[in-house]
């Protein structure tokens, strides 16, 4: 008998799960597959048909009010672009900043070491306790009040580990042979990261900061911490308003005991998911104009 | 706007660059040993000696290529037109403005032909369309890369072949026209047509060029050298214009590794 070789096992592994495939391993898992898109669609399906009496101009431009009937969710709606804009601005440039600095800085060995454990630790931090951090923070400590600057700096707060871990993954995958044959031409380090490191990682960049951005965006947790109440009269026209926020306001509206609010819950969050759809068939868009400009 | 004064290419001016009792060391392990060479302006000088044996270590210490390999320590003084390349007062970027490398591995930029070749210009601030399209035109020609690719200018780089990376490489160093170029193992992916070609330019480069090229290919060594080194573990063992050094070599192990004897 020859001795176990882990080669050979894997080998004959491989020969056997190619049996087990044709033998309707494969049907079974596509099947499974099918059935899972198929749930998510018929789910939303489910929150459309519910909802489909409040999915009009109506709704979306109009205000609150204590008659479901005729409450609509502007308020929330501009409260979560103004905090997307916010969250996006206030993480995307520090993030990137930081991520590059720790790349392509002076960072000694060590203190890297200690950031990213640090940066893992903090993208892992539920986001409950961000809320409550930005409620001290920037609300109280800054005197900042509770305001979409605080929800926006609490946020992107909550979003900045992910994104420097992103941003530093998308430039440590650009090929170091890049940077030295743009130095070896006469650039100087800024001139190569700007003109041939970024380019080159920005697709990348683009779908972590995407990523990270649209999924707190859909957060309601912290901002409940925060203070945002659903019965908001008006739009935010500053930072400095008060606001509320989609995810806040299907909470409070799934919440309610009269069953007439749950079509507006199910309306606000088919507009909640049609602008995060959005917000991702831009960023492909954005991506793949970028990869066709720069040639990867 | 020229980026090269010539003033100091005439031979009757001493050496390009004169390296002298020269350390490197990678981390704890020492790979160049008290090495001394001049290379003399307008000639081309030929680097050859057994994979490991630090010639590509030795290229890239004439750019301060390697000041950017962490852990890489250097002693010993590196002279160009007479002046310490690792002064305090020498900007990098600036030297590198002026000696251009041909990296052994091909490394075009993920951008179009025409942006790879148009880098070097546009930070030197040369950014005139018709220049760009004239230089592109005839840097291309020189590396006889232009016939095949002229159609695609505007297509990416890294789409060509490995002969034609290589060749774009060597056209991107060119374009920018360094007094001093830097080539390593600049044929290692071309076919016996293209290498020809490409050691006759290197011929024809160095009536306004100083050459340093590495080479595994002694004939090619022969052929386009006027100064040949051999380098062996670290050291150099030979130094001499290329007829004496291979007719003549003085070091038995120079005479090993040309004839192919070598262990
Ligand atoms: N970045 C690096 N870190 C550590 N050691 C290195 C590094 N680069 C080169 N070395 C070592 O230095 C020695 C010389 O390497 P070098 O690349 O100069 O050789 P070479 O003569 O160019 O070889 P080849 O003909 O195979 O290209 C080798 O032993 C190599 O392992
Ligand atoms: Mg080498």
């Amino acid at each position: 008998m020859r001795p176990f070789s882990l080669f050979a096992f894997f080998e004959r592994m491989e020969h056997g799960l190619a049996q087990l495939v044709r033998g309707g391993l494969g049907l079974a898992v596509r099947l499974m597959t099918m059935t899972i898109i198929l749930l998510a669609l018929v789910w939303l399906g489910y929150l459309f048909w519910i909802g489909k009496a409040r999915l009009n101009t109506e709704f979306l431009f109009g205000f609150n009010s204590v008659v479901a009937g005729k409450a609509g969710v502007y308020p929330a709606l501009m409260g979560s672009l103004w905090l997307l804009l916010m969250v996006f601005l206030l993480s995307f440039l520090p993030g990137l900043a930081i991520a590059v600095h720790l790349e392509r800085g002076h960072t000694g060995r060590r203190a890297k070491h200690f950031i990213s454990l640090n940066l893992s630790n903090l993208a892992g931090v539920p986001s409950v306790v961000y809320g409550l951090a930005g409620l001290e923070l920037f609300a109280r400590q800054l005197d900042l009040g509770i305001c979409l600057l605080s929800a926006s700096l609490t946020l992107s707060l909550m979003a900045l580990p992910t994104v420097i871990i992103t941003c530093r993954e998308a430039i440590r995958r650009v090929p170091a042979e890049l940077e030295d044959g743009a130095v070896a031409l006469g650039a100087t380090p800024l001139q190569a990261l700007w003109f041939q490191i970024l380019p080159a990682a920005f697709p990348g960049i683009l779908s972590g900061v995407m990523l990270s951005i649209s999924r707190i965006v859909g957060e309601a947790a912290p901002l409940l911490v925060l203070g945002a109440v659903a019965f908001v009269p008006y739009a935010p026209s500053s930072v400095w308003d008060y606001f509320t926020l989609l995810p806040v306001q299907i909470f409070f509206w799934s919440n309610q005991s009269q069953p007439d609010f749950a079509p507006n819950a199910a309306a606000a969050v088919v507009i909640l998911l049609g602008i995060t759809l959005i917000f991702h068939l831009l960023a492909l868009w954005i991506r793949n104009r970028w990869k066709k400009r720069i040639l990867l | 706007m020229d980026p090269q004064p010539l003033e100091k290419t005439n031979p009757s001016l001493g050496d390009k660059i004169s390296v002298s009792g020269v350390n490197v060391w990678y981390a704890a392990q020492q790979v160049l040993f008290d090495l001394s060479i001049a290379i003399r302006p307008c000639a081309v000088t030929a680097i050859i000696g057994p994979s490991g044996c630090g010639k590509t270590t030795l290229l890239r210490l004439m750019n301060r290529m390697n000041d950017r390999v962490p852990g890489a320590r250097m002693t010993g003084l590196i002279r160009m037109d007479g002046r310490d390349i690792y002064g305090p007062e020498v900007q990098v970027s600036e030297l590198r403005k002026r000696v251009g490398m041909v990296f052994q591995k091909p490394n075009p930029f993920p951008g179009s032909i025409f942006d790879n070749i148009t880098f070097g210009l546009k930070i030197r601030g040369m950014v005139l369309r018709s220049f760009l399209d004239d230089r592109v035109e005839r840097t291309l020609r020189q590396v006889h890369l232009w016939d095949e690719v002229k159609d695609k200018l505007k297509t990416s780089a890294l789409n060509l072949s490995g002969g034609q990376q290589q060749r774009l490489c060597l056209a991107r160093a060119l374009a920018v026209e360094p007094s001093v170029l830097l080539m390593d193992e600049p044929a290692s992916s071309l076919d016996p047509i293209n290498t020809a070609r490409i050691e006759e330019l290197i011929v024809q480069l160095k009536a306004q060029h100083t050459i340093v090229m590495v080479t595994h290919n002694m004939q090619q060594a022969g052929r386009t050298s006027d100064v040949t080194a051999f380098l062996h573990k670290g050291r150099l063992i030979e130094l001499a214009d290329t007829a004496t050094f291979f007719t003549n070599p003085k070091s038995p192990s120079t005479q090993d590794y040309i004839t192919g004897r070598f262990r």
